[in-house]
């Protein structure tokens, strides 16, 4: 079982890598989701018994049973992650909104409104909508 | 029990204000009475850890080899007492008349919730549920950062998501390997087992936690996140931050440091790159122009004081370091503060557009210059104790490149503290004939609080560098009261 893990290990972060470092935001944030199934890999790989062994056996016996807690963990750090991913786009969606170029970009100096002032104002609370 | 309802407080005031939407004045006076409440706390868990007592709970009193428990000791209950005495002054000064109602209502419930992940990160005594506390306020902080609106808050925000991304999913690889050589997370459980782990899965671990508490820390190769996203933050919420969350990356390495000590070279490595962050720090910040630019690469160069300290591993360079840490939180919350009524009175954020004619001026120049002197370490005021005890650590161990480098940073501290005294409060621009009106009469109270906590921080120096040094013992000295068990 451990040379798959590895293998997939190392696929999943080059591949990974490789987009993080793209330009375009989109890669970016797919780059950052393998990386991060990646590491998940390697955390579920840490019960030792490999990925297959269950948790719990029907007979109650405790021979080839894998360690729940890297398991537990996993799951954690998987929503955890999915809770990122979500966030970024929803992120990206915003800027595309705003007509900008989804690419990594510096950051401008300039305080410019992305959300139109009549909008803004609604949002705040200024102005009602009729 | 109390351990829990100190971390669940926070964490349900945030939920209920989001739930219940109510006036920004309203939210922000349960904020307040919430963050006044924790304040008396924290200083009640202080006052019970300061007599060597380790509080434990363990939920659901699953013990620890499954359970996770929180544990506090000195360590953390002085980070805790200062989270609680930031807050305070952040949620003082975070008006609904000067910030917007709107910007209000929406940061309050996520500065309760960054609140409570950070005390849970500061309790926690098991590094996954260090990650995830970690993640709570990495979250909040995204979501605040997104609050002014603006094309640019949105822009800044993606580098500091990417690279603190990146930075987790070392952190989580760091993990499985340690998990993997130690069979346990439980920080008090590691630091037994680290010794018979084999060396070279040993140092990939740890290296991995180190990058990754390097880059939440903002050390150099891995700041440049920090002033570029700090400076689009709401002011007040930019003081807590750069006040407590830089602080997050050195509470962890200070947590680790008793596992570091089994691969000196990361300690080496830890050290060289703080005495470089502390003099590249200050030479960035000094080309700055921009007002909380210029602070934020400050950030990095203090930041660096204060892990040059802890790669030094000794009792009294740990102690300096903690020391240095809540003396930097102080100082750097006020000059944001400061900051932030500057910009606002100017409608500028770039110093070369500030003008000194404004109402107020004379209370902030005082703050700005107790803020300043101490950062600047100028002896009545804290920064002279944290930098002279960094030094003396330093001197002791016989670092001496270590040492000119930091003395030529504190130097450059100095003169970039000139930089803003000269721009903002002793010139007016040439070109602006009249005085700009202010957008918001000045609200003295929060700037004047913070300078009164960098006072009494000052004047209290003694005791509390003893309880510094008693920390700084009981972290390295040895934990295994950390296990839950007693």
């Amino acid at each position: 079982m451990v040379p798959v893990i590895a293998a997939s290990v190392f696929i999943l972060l080059t591949a990974g890598v490789y987009l993080v470092l793209q330009k375009t935001l989109l890669r970016v944030v797919i780059g950052l989701a393998l990386v991060s199934h990646a590491v998940h890999l390697i955390l579920l790989a840490s019960g030792r018994q490999g990925v297959v062994a269950p948790v719990l056996l029907p007979g109650g016996g405790t021979e080839g049973v894998a360690d729940p807690l890297p398991q537990a963990f996993v799951l954690t750090a998987i929503v955890i992650a999915m809770a990122m991913t979500v966030y970024l786009f929803a992120a990206m969606a915003a800027l595309a909104k705003s007509g900008e170029r989804m690419e990594v970009e510096p950051v401008p100096d300039s305080d410019e409104a992305l959300v139109p002032e009549a909008v803004q104002a609604e949002l705040e609370g200024r102005v009602t909508r009729q | 029990m109390s351990l829990a309802l100190f971390f669940m407080l926070p964490l349900a005031t945030g939920f209920l204000l989001l739930l219940w939407q109510l006036a920004a004045p309203i939210s922000r006076r349960i904020s307040l009475f919430v963050s006044i409440v924790l304040i008396g706390w924290a200083f009640a868990i202080t006052a019970r850890c300061g007599d060597g007592e380790i509080l434990v709970h363990t939920f659901g009193n699953w013990q620890p080899p499954f359970g996770i428990a929180f544990v506090v000791d000195r360590l953390g209950a002085i980070f805790i007492t200062l989270q609680a005495l930031l807050l305070f002054v952040t949620l003082v000064a975070l008006r609904p008349e000067t910030h917007g109602e709107h910007t209000v209502r929406r940061a309050l419930p996520l500065l309760m919730v960054a609140t409570s992940g950070l005390f849970g990160a500061f309790m926690t005594g098991d590094l996954f549920s260090l990650f995830v506390m970690v993640e709570l306020v990495l979250v909040s902080s995204y979501l605040l950062i997104q609050i002014p609106g603006t094309k640019r808050s949105l822009v800044s925000a993606m580098p500091m998501i990417i690279i603190n991304m990146s930075a987790s999913a070392l952190f989580i690889a760091g993990l499985g390997v340690l998990y993997g050589i130690c069979g346990s997370l439980n920080i008090a459980e590691v630091i037994e087992r680290i010794g018979g782990a084999p060396h070279g899965l040993r140092l990939a671990a740890l290296g991995m936690l180190v990058a990754a508490f390097a880059t939440k820390a903002a050390l150099v190769p891995l700041c440049f996140w920090m002033p570029a996203t700090y400076p689009t933050l709401i002011a007040p919420v930019a003081a807590l931050f750069a006040g407590v969350m830089t602080k997050l990356g050195v509470y962890a390495l200070l947590r680790i440091s008793p596992l570091l000590a089994h691969e000196p070279v990361l300690l080496t490595v830890l050290m060289w790159l703080g005495a470089f962050s502390a003099l590249l720090g200050v030479l960035a910040a000094l080309s700055q122009y921009e007002l909380r630019r210029l602070l934020s690469f400050h950030s990095v160069s203090q930041v660096g004081y204060i892990i040059f300290a802890l790669g030094l591993h000794t009792v009294f360079g740990t102690a300096s370091a903690i020391f240095f840490a809540l003396h930097h939180s102080l100082v750097k919350s006020t000059l944001y503060l400061v900051a932030d009524e500057l910009e606002r009175s100017n409608s500028s954020r770039d110093l070369r557009q500030m003008d000194f004619r404004r109402p107020g001026s004379v209370v902030l120049a005082t703050v700005f210059g107790v803020a300043a002197f101490a950062l600047a370490g100028i002896p009545p005021l804290s920064g002279f104790f944290a930098k002279l005890a960094v030094f003396w650590a330093t001197f002791e161990r016989g670092e001496w490149v270590g040492l000119a480098l930091l003395v030529v940073a504190s130097v450059f501290t100095l003169a970039s503290m000139l930089k803003i005294w000269r721009f903002a409060f002793q010139r007016s621009p040439v070109e602006r004939e009249t005085v700009p009106t202010p957008v918001s009469t000045f609200y003295p109270a929060a700037v004047l609080m913070a300078a009164a906590l960098i006072v009494v921080f000052s004047l209290a120096a003694g005791p509390i560098f003893r309880y510094s040094l008693e920390a700084a013992e009981q972290i390295s000295g040895i934990s295994s009261l950390m296990s839950g068990d007693r």
